[in-house]
């Protein structure tokens, strides 16, 4: 028998970890959805954020609550260097140049997390003194809850950026007709500039607030990038609510997985929960279509 | 690359009746880097001690392996190929020993390795030139037995709880501790097992709160380990007695918890405070070869000089660098070296008994011993319970 | 969409000049064995798991358009299928379904393919970005499964493979499985190249360049889509198992990973996707960047690997088979696309406003 109290604290810690999820996931549903690219390199410019917040932790003793702006603006540019010099060769060539591409640019970052940090795992800590909350049926720790609040502001500002700014609502316009937004006179060149822009800054921050909570290693990229896209397709491409609810469904099902299944198949649960969703029900249990072919 | 140091004492050039060569691989890059250093300064010193003791050449050929099984085997297969190679020296972890040790049975060589308390593949694999100069499971359970008997009776934890890696080992040495520990009258409040790469231990804490666990017992990796205890302190919750085998082994430990990582258990195979069987002189050539703040050795260090005392007295007993020669002497001596006394069963396992599992504890910056108690000022009294966090 | 040139109309072997190089080179092979060391040896037999690897890839992805992400779980499970029926006893198995060295790698093929053929037709109701990630998804699940089965796997202590086919004392065990992987190479060579040459190859190309046209020509796109899927599986399969009863030692953390995948779409891209002898160079190139890349620059071979892959799918989408086709085939008459040597830079498809908005 499990006890109720150990049912709770895994959901909780599920809840609170899907957070962190679902900022991970927005930017690669952002870039998915508005450009058609699912962006292979999405866990390792996360990976990349969580080491900048590393360093700036390291070097500094700065919270990497403060080094996650960092690592976002370090990824912004990133992601319009990146379209501007690669993608914008490959997008819209089919699928198999843009996913090559961008295999080809996580294996490079990998490669240069192992040289600037070696193949150690590296963490940082959340650097500002307290204790957790006790709530009785389970227990808040500190880091876990003050990353999900950041996560869930974070994808609230997305929300409303998107909503309320003749920019987001370009971005909105592109992602339902590209070709009817061209003849309103937006620049779709420059959406997907910032569209990946956003994205890639939002896997950075997504980066930097796992390196809270766990150790980063230059491998971790592709599990992540697995992890992400499970939400995505949760979620639906698109839905802003969906990849909160679907990053806050993967937390969850990986803490009840690992209760009642064991622990060795605690990622097994999660990638399986994904596939099944992938296979049945590929438009997302709360999306509205659109993106991939 | 990052290979072929070591020939500074030996003529170099390989091959020939005189000279004993010796392929060796040690992680200095990937998942075990920070065990590199300390791998291949025992080995060194090991091996400077080989050329004043034998009378012939040591040539001693060391390479990175990336921590790596598969680099590993390209590794010795390259060393192998292009030397004479008499001996092979193991890595670090049972994952990449038993890598080296794959190939050495296929090769016909003798092989030393240690940092591999597994016990399964001595007897599943036919071993036949592998041999572990290393505390095995079985020792590592009944050491962690003794352990808690230095605490006085009325004071002793009874709630034991396992956490076990989904390896082999992992589970032979979750079994060791059942049973050990069971028939010694504790109580086994939870035996859990998590996936070997795994970072995220917050369910088997709360499970382990909820089961009440005093004592907590795992071998993780160093990375694992790590992550366990600043997930514990996150959770606010602190076990009695923490022994993380192989996991708390690494000085890596305590740069990366500092304090928090005070009080955790080990066995590494050797600590400082052990006496005896060459201590004494390791601990001198190794202060005076290199710079060291710290009175206390790298416990990697001792671990894999006492393989290099295993090989000196092997190829003394043999009086040849020939592998049978020197195989019928790995299986017939007696071994005194820094961490004891001991023969090999003729598997490879150093013989039922012989060996005490040295227990260390981390303790301001250091490993120390803690079991057994061999009065050295570099021992500790074993300090128990771990407070809670907020105590500390 | 018809960035990639296929030739698989080109009578690759009636080339009289190509046929004696080919024949030189197999024979220079043969002689690997007895002529070299046993690191080289162990070398050149990595180069021709690579082959197998790419070929059977290519197969897939550059030939039917399946971007697979998951061969590094084809190439694992025939190798542990294999070793399981060679070395029975360490997985908990009777020992009366041991099977000779031979026999075993084959069936290790077969199973890799039989998985194929079971999951085939669920995974491929996902096309195009969905179907990548979906094999990423189900080789990462495999291999999750497989490290956490230890009594089947040895978990991540690995698996001791059992297995002496030593002639004498010259020709050791790593010399015969060397031969072996050699003939398994030229047989991976010759089926493909016969499947892609005949009606299952035109079909495969046309699901490629347009699934849906094809599909209303009365082609049907699953079952070319599965030829594909289970004869690649079947050669990363034998591949797998042959590697794995060299190195006689096997573990789900390397035998499974990811690693594969990479190499193999890394040499793939390299000699040129969807053309028949661009995985081929291809792998020799890999091998000697792989190797010499990691001699002389260590640290950053990855990083050069990667950039690699970015600059030829994007000015060399033909790889080195491209560029060979240019400076030396044209020579004999058979010129490709165009005899200009820098052409390969203006294929098609490296200009966006050629290709049409798929909207």
């Amino acid at each position: 028998m499990v006890a109720g109290e150990l049912v709770s604290q895994s959901i909780v810690n599920g809840i609170l970890l899907g957070g962190i999820y679902a900022v991970a996931a927005l930017g690669l549903s952002l870039v998915f959805g508005i450009m058609d690219i699912v962006n292979l390199a999405h866990g390792h410019m996360l990976m990349v954020g969580a080491y900048v917040a590393i360093l700036v932790f390291a070097a500094t003793g700065i919270t990497p609550l403060v080094g996650m702006f960092i690592a976002m603006g370090l990824l912004f540019v990133l992601g319009i260097v990146l379209q501007k010099v690669l993608l914008k060769h490959v997008v819209g060539e089919g699928i198999e140049q843009p996913i090559i591409v961008l295999f080809g640019l996580a294996l490079i970052l990998q490669n240069i997390g192992q040289l600037v940090l070696g193949g150690d795992a590296r963490t940082a800590d959340l650097g500002i003194p307290g204790d957790g909350i006790n709530l009785g049926f389970a227990f808040l720790s500190l880091p876990r809850t003050v990353t999900f609040v950041v996560a869930v502001v974070l994808i609230g500002a997305t929300w409303a950026f998107l909503q309320y700014t003749k920019t987001g609502q370009a971005i909105r316009a592109t992602a339902q007709n590209r070709t009817a937004a061209r003849y309103m006179g937006i620049d779709t060149d420059r959406i997907y500039i910032i569209t990946l822009g956003i994205g890639t800054a939002l896997a950075g921050a997504a980066g930097a607030l796992l390196s809270m909570l766990f150790p980063i290693n230059p491998f971790v990229g592709w599990s992540y990038l697995l992890k992400a896209f499970a939400v995505v397709v949760l979620g639906g491409v698109g839905s802003i609510l969906g990849t909160l609810v679907g990053g806050v469904i993967l937390g969850v099902s990986e803490n009840l997985g690992a209760l009642y299944l064991g622990g060795g198949y605690r990622n097994v649960v999660s990638l399986l929960i994904f596939l099944g969703v992938l296979l049945l029900k590929p438009e997302g249990l709360f999306g509205t279509g659109g993106g991939g072919e | 690359m990052a290979g072929l140091a070591g020939c500074a004492f030996g003529g170099g050039g390989g091959g020939g009746d005189d000279t004993l060569t010796i392929a060796g691989t040690i992680p200095e890059t990937g998942a075990f880097s920070s065990l590199g250093q300390d791998l291949r300064r025992g080995y060194e010193l090991g091996q400077a001690r080989m050329n004043e003791q034998l009378d012939r050449d040591v040539e001693l050929i060391l390479q990175d392996d990336e921590s790596d099984a598969q680099t590993l085997r390209q590794n010795l297969q390259q060393m192998t190929s292009n030397n004479d190679v008499d001996m092979i020296w193991g890595s670090f972890s049972s994952l990449l020993v038993t890598a080296g040790s794959a190939f050495a049975e296929n090769q016909n060589l003798p092989f030393l390795g240690i940092a591999f308390a597994y016990e399964a593949p001595h007897r599943n694999d036919n071993y036949e030139w592998t041999y572990a100069p290393f505390p095995k499971s079985r020792d590592v359970a009944r050491s962690t037995l003794g352990t808690l008997e230095l605490i006085p009776e009325g004071n002793r934890p009874n709630r034991v709880g396992i956490w076990e890696p989904n390896s082999g080992w992992g589970k032979e040495q979750a079994d060791y501790w059942e049973n050990r520990l069971g028939d010694a009258g504790y109580d086994i409040v939870l035996r859990e097992t998590f996936e070997i790469g795994s970072q995220d231990f917050s369910t088997l804490i709360s499970q382990s709160q909820s089961a009440d666990v005093e004592v907590l017992l795992s071998n993780p990796t160093p990375g694992g380990g790590i992550t366990a205890v600043n997930q514990m302190q996150s959770n606010n919750w602190s076990p009695k007695m923490l022994k993380f085998v192989r996991g708390a082994d690494p000085s890596a430990w305590w740069s990366a918890l500092s304090d928090a990582g005070a009080y955790a258990l080990m066995c590494p195979g050797w600590v400082p405070g052990l006496t005896g069987n060459g201590n004494q002189r390791l601990r001198e050539s190794y202060m005076s070869e290199y710079d060291t703040e710290s009175q206390y050795m790298p416990v990697n260090v001792g671990g894999s000089y006492n393989l290099t005392q295993v090989a000196l007295q092997a190829v003394q007993a043999a009086g040849s660098t020939e592998a049978d020669a020197i195989q019928s002497a790995l299986r017939s001596e007696t071994f005194q070296t820094v961490i004891g006394e001991f023969g090999f069963e003729d598997n490879g396992l150093p013989a039922e008994g012989d060996l005490t599992a040295p227990t260390g504890q981390w303790w301001d910056g250091a490993q120390r011993l803690a079991y057994p108690n061999t009065g050295s000022q570099r021992a500790l009294e074993f300090k128990y319970p771990i407070p809670s966090w907020s105590e500390r | 969409m018809s960035f990639l040139e296929r030739h698989p109309e080109k009578p690759l072997l009636a080339n009289r000049r190509l046929r004696a190089v080919i024949g030189v080179v197999v024979l220079a092979l043969l002689a690997v064995p007895f002529v070299t060391t046993d690191a080289l040896t162990g070398l050149i037999l990595t180069g021709l798991v690579f082959v197998m690897l790419g070929v059977s890839w290519n197969l897939l992805a550059g030939y039917a358009g399946q971007i697979s992400l998951g061969h590094a779980a084809f190439f694992g499970m025939g190798a542990f299928v294999a070793a399981w029926l060679t070395t029975p006893s360490a997985a908990g198995f009777p020992a009366s379904i041991q099977l000779p060295i031979l026999v075993a790698v084959v069936v290790g093929g077969v199973a890799a393919a039989l998985i194929a053929l079971i999951i085939g037709p669920i995974i491929f109701r996902l096309s195009g970005h969905y179907f990548a990630i979906g094999t990423l998804a189900l080789a990462a699940v495999i291999e999750l499964v497989m490290l956490d089965q230890r009594s089947l796997t040895g978990g991540s202590t690995g698996y001791y493979v059992q297995g002496d086919l030593a002639i004498n004392d010259f020709v050791g065990h790593g010399d015969v499985m060397f031969l072996l992987t050699l003939v398994a190479t030229v047989l991976t060579i010759a089926v493909t190249y016969r499947i892609v040459r005949g009606a299952g190859g035109l079909g495969m190309k046309a699901i490629h360049d347009d699934e849906e046209a094809a599909s209303s020509l009365g082609v049907n796109p699953l079952k070319y889509k599965m030829y594909a899927f289970v004869v690649s599986s079947f050669f990363a399969g034998l591949a797998g198992g042959l590697y794995g009863h060299y190195t006689l030692y096997i573990n789900p953390e390397s035998t499974l990973a990811v690693t594969w995948t990479i190499d193999s779409l890394v040499i793939v891209i390299l000699g040129g996707m969807g053309t028949f002898a661009g995985p081929i160079l291809g792998s020799a190139l890999f091998l000697l960047l792989d190797t010499g890349l990691a001699a002389i620059v260590g640290s950053v071979a990855t990083t050069i690997e990667g950039t690699l892959i970015i600059l030829f799918i994007i000015f060399l989408p033909q790889g080195l088979y491209g560029l060979a086709e240019d400076y030396l085939i044209t020579d004999v008459g058979r010129g490709g696309a165009s005899a200009a040597p820098k052409s390969s830079d203006a294929t098609p498809g490296t200009d966006p406003d050629v290709v049409s908005d798929e909207d």
